[in-house]
């Protein structure tokens, strides 16, 4: 009985054939120099039953095809723009993709049984049809009941067994949802980019030009040999229906800070002398910072005549307390904590943990999942990291960490604790998570062994005690107004020492007071203050308002960012040692000239592309088919394109402002 | 009877108002507010400035006002406008940060899964932290008496009214204190009558934006203006 699996990427296929054919797989080139084929002998699958199989392991590298319009009749030039809402789609091979294709149908030809071992999310669904598609040219006697899906989210041994074991289906709703989205960006993109770039190529192009004269002017003041710029690529005024919401979100926070009026507040405090210490303890205002002087200064008259310098003890509360656990990690967590722990950037962190899921170290890392699965091993996961073999020399630097959590002999509280459960889960697969520990010869390169030590101290991190600690909180009542102060001892760091990331310090000690006692205030002031200025978008930050508002996926919203800088709507801005994102005259200009033409809500605000997020849902669910929701979504952007076509001079108009107002 | 009651409510009570010369008919509540609007008005006859300077008194007698204006002098005045214009204008809406959409009708509310700056610590409870947050904010209440004078009161508990229409009365108590113009308003010391003035009423939200656009206006002029003395101070001298 002959058997072809079919991998998303080579590193997959191999790791994979490994296991199932017990370390004893030969390997074959195939038409394409990145794809190879792996024979083994497996036993395993249940529709082999129990009889040993011919297997063949190859792979894809990514998507099989792409979804375009015919060049000859469609391409830029060739048709009215217009006509791309219905023009038929045609389905295009690059030349390796077609490589690709030629190897999965030669190797199909004589296969009982096909099974796809793509990544299991909406995306890898659909690239196992686009391989079945190819399978069946190949062979022709292939029907569905002979083809079955791996389902697996990492490469550990025993769960790669386990997938061979438990086969499942293609899931074809969530292959019409991909088709549908890849279909409404097409369509939506091409036509949208064509109109915007053929609109206002020249005066972007201008533009640029005169920075470029500007700056070169400068330079051959500055020195004559650094007069020649770069020649600029050719200006494309792309459109993306994620592209643009991440935009908004960038110039909505510029405009928020171009906008500021600072604005003053007043507040009381008070001061009360800690006998033991001789120090000062600050007592805040319950009410906070008040925006209006007069009240304030009512309040704080009220409260000086009517109790002068004495206040109350009215509450005074100590407590246990926890710093809890980080929870487990989803891919939108790990790159925005990898921006803000180590100042690396969502795309470059997710393609260093892209790697590591390759090279094995880690499990998959497109993951919505932040709650692991009960019967879960993680104990031996972080044995593993333990290191209990390696010399002491040899070890990582949370390998003694790791192995105190497990060891019975500790003396410390810190034991092994099963990670908190979030409230999100994929069903698809669990949160990241390391598999196998680095060993010093490990091939990474220097962003992926940062990438691995952080996912690694974020999981160890989860698997540890709470931090405890002991809180204080004293509040005192003066004429009626309550003013309070807390003080925190920290007890047991616990998951704090193998996450330096979270902060949790012991406070100043408070005053000895007791309850009902009355306490001489030192001082009481009225003071004020000034509202400041919130600071520019950080990627950290635009990652998360992404993933909160469905704008991309776990595994796009890098490149989305990315794209929109490639596009200078948006530039990177190093203030020490923060990086902020600031929109360019281009990226202000397109928001609001889509603003001023009346269509704000669907391109630059988050809302369009949400609702197409959720259609593609509800087709998922059944609910909804994909003609529907193209019919709708399609007609919906004709009637902006109309508006876009007919209000051209208005985005050039815009254009010529912003520039105005920022230069 | 009521309508005499109702005819105070519904009234801006700086214009003339007929009542009957006996009251003994009318219940308490509607002599009370009868005696309170008939009353000579808090410092009617004292200058201004006498007024304003007056520290701490208590009233004395039971006074009768209406509300001219409330404002939330605890949220920063941009604040505020950015959730009347999400609430005017919600396609528009700044969509920049996680609280951003909270007056936004649902297809457009902004999703708010996650705290920025709050590290998963068990210390607070975002719930009750924000109930307790709307028990401590303070409103400015802009109060009219019949003679048209005009005080102001902020509360010092919360108001279960603090949200009414414009032109609505109150009574304030004796014994409620007052300190250079202003009411210190407890909910045991005010008993809140109701009533709107309709033309008051009328696009308050924009009436709203546009007065603490105004009010930011003046801000931005005065750190302006701070701003450009203090690069004057800076000029040596010659």
């Amino acid at each position: 009985m002959k058997v072809l699996c079919v991998a998303e990427k080579n590193s997959i296929a191999k790791s994979v054939s490994q296991i199932l054919g017990g370390g004893r797989s030969t390997i074959r080139d195939s038409t394409y120099t990145y794809v190879k084929n792996y024979d083994f002998q497996y036993s395993g699958f249940p529709f082999g039953n129990g009889q040993d199989c011919q297997v063949t392991m190859t792979s894809v590298a990514g998507h099989l095809t792409s979804v375009d319009f015919r060049g000859d009749i469609y391409g830029w030039g060739k048709c009215p723009i217009y006509e791309l809402f219905d023009a038929p789609l045609s389905t295009e091979m690059d030349s390796n993709q077609k490589k690709i294709a030629s190897n999965i149908q030669k190797e199909a030809r004589n296969a009982d049984f096909l099974m796809i071992w793509t990544d299991c999310d909406r995306e890898g669904e659909y690239i196992g049809w686009e391989i079945l598609q190819e399978a069946e040219r190949g062979n022709r006697r292939l029907n569905e009941q002979q083809v079955y899906r791996a389902n697996f989210s990492h490469l550990e041994r025993r769960h790669i067994l386990d997938a061979a074991r438990r086969p499942q289906r293609l899931d074809m709703k969530s292959v019409s949802a991909v088709r549908t989205r890849m279909e409404l960006d097409l369509r939506t993109g091409v036509t949208f980019t064509r109109l915007l770039t053929d609109t206002m190529k020249q005066k972007v192009e201008a533009s640029r030009l005169q920075v470029n004269n500007n700056s070169n002017n400068n330079n051959i003041q500055n020195n004559q040999n650094h007069h020649k710029k770069k020649k600029d690529s050719p200006v494309i005024v792309s459109y993306g229906a994620c592209q643009f919401p991440t935009l908004g979100f960038v110039v909505d926070r510029f405009e928020r800070i171009e906008n500021f009026v600072s604005e003053e507040f007043w507040y009381i405090q008070l001061q009360i002398k800690n006998a033991d210490t001789g120090d000062s303890t600050t007592f805040q205002w319950d009410r906070g910072h008040l925006f209006d002087r007069l009240s304030v200064l009512t309040f704080y008259e009220s409260c000086i005549e009517t109790a002068g310098d004495k206040a109350k003890v009215v509450d005074l509360k100590s407590k246990p307390t926890s710093k809890y656990r980080p929870l487990p990690l989803t891919t939108v967590e790990l790159q925005r904590n990898c921006a803000r722990f180590l100042r690396m950037n969502a795309k470059k962190s997710l393609a260093a943990a892209e790697k590591l899921y390759q090279k094995g170290f880690v499990s998959y890392p497109r993951t919505e999942t932040d709650t692991f699965p009960q019967n879960m091993d993680l104990k031996s996961l972080v044995e593993k990291q333990a290191q209990l073999d390696q010399p002491g020399n040899n070890k990582t630097a949370w390998a003694s960490y790791a192995e105190s959590l497990i060891s019975e002999s500790s003396s410390s509280n810190n034991k092994f604790r099963f990670p908190r459960s979030g409230s999100h889960d994929d069903k698809a697969h669990p949160p990241i998570h390391p598999i196998v520990p680095v060993s010093g010869n490990a091939n990474l390169n220097i962003d992926e062994k940062r990438v691995y030590e952080y996912i690694v101290r974020h999981f160890l991190a989860c698997c540890s005690e709470d931090a405890k600690g002991q809180s204080t909180t004293l509040i005192l009542d003066w004429a009626g107004e309550k003013f309070s102060a807390s003080g925190l001892i920290v007890l047991e760091r616990n998951f704090l020492d193998v996450y330096p990331w979270a902060k949790w310090e012991t406070t100043k000690r408070l005053p000895r007071l007791e309850m009902n006692e009355e306490c001489e205030i030192s001082k009481a002031d009225m003071l004020s203050g000034n509202t400041s200025p919130p600071k520019p978008m950080t990627e950290s930050e635009l990652i998360m308002l992404m993933d909160a508002n469905g704008i991309g996926t776990d595994a796009t919203i890098a490149d989305h960012i990315d794209k929109i800088q490639v596009r200078q709507y948006i530039r990177s801005e190093k203030v020490g040692k923060e990086t902020f994102l600031q929109p360019t005259i281009l990226g202000v200009a397109l928001v609001h000239g889509f603003e001023t033409i009346g269509l704000e809500d669907s391109f630059a605000k988050p809302f369009q592309r949400r609702e197409m997020e959720e259609d593609l849902k509800k087709i998922c669910e059944g609910r909804l088919s994909k003609e529907e929701v193209i019919v709708d979504i399609v007609g919906k952007y004709r009637d902006y394109w109309q508006r876009t076509n007919s209000a051209k001079n208005t985005l050039l108009e815009v254009f010529d402002r912003v520039r105005q107002s920022m230069s | 009877m009521a309508s005499y009651l109702s005819s105070i409510l519904s009234q801006d009570i700086t214009q003339d108002i007929p009542f009957p010369s006996n009251l003994s008919s009318l219940g308490s509540r509607e002599q009370l507010v009868i005696k309170a609007y008939k009353d000579e008005g808090w410092f009617s006859n004292v200058a201004m400035s006498s007024m304003v300077e007056q520290k701490l008194c208590k009233v004395d007698r039971e006074l009768l006002f209406q509300v001219l204006m409330v404002e939330n002098i605890s949220k920063s005045k941009l604040n505020q406008v950015d959730e009347i214009k999400t609430k005017l204008d919600p396609k528009n809406q700044k969509v920049d940060t996680l609280r951003s959409g909270k007056k936004a009708p649902p297809k457009y509310k902004m999703v708010n899964q996650v705290d920025v700056d709050e590290d998963n610590d068990n210390t607070t409870n975002a719930t009750s932290s924000r109930l307790a947050n709307n028990a401590k904010t303070v409103f400015k209440f802009t109060l009219q008496n019949k003679n048209g004078d005009v005080f102001f009161g902020v509360n010092t508990t919360v108001l279960p009214w603090s949200s009414c229409l414009l032109g609505a009365k109150i009574i304030i108590k004796p014994g409620t204190i007052f300190n250079k113009g202003v009411f210190l308003l407890q909910d045991s010391n005010v008993i809140f009558l109701g009533g709107i003035n309709k033309i008051w009423n009328e696009n308050r939200d924009y009436k709203t934006c546009e007065y603490l656009e105004a009010k930011l206006e003046r801000e931005r002029e005065n750190t302006t203006n701070s701003a450009k003395n203090k690069r004057k101070r800076k000029v040596p001298p010659n």
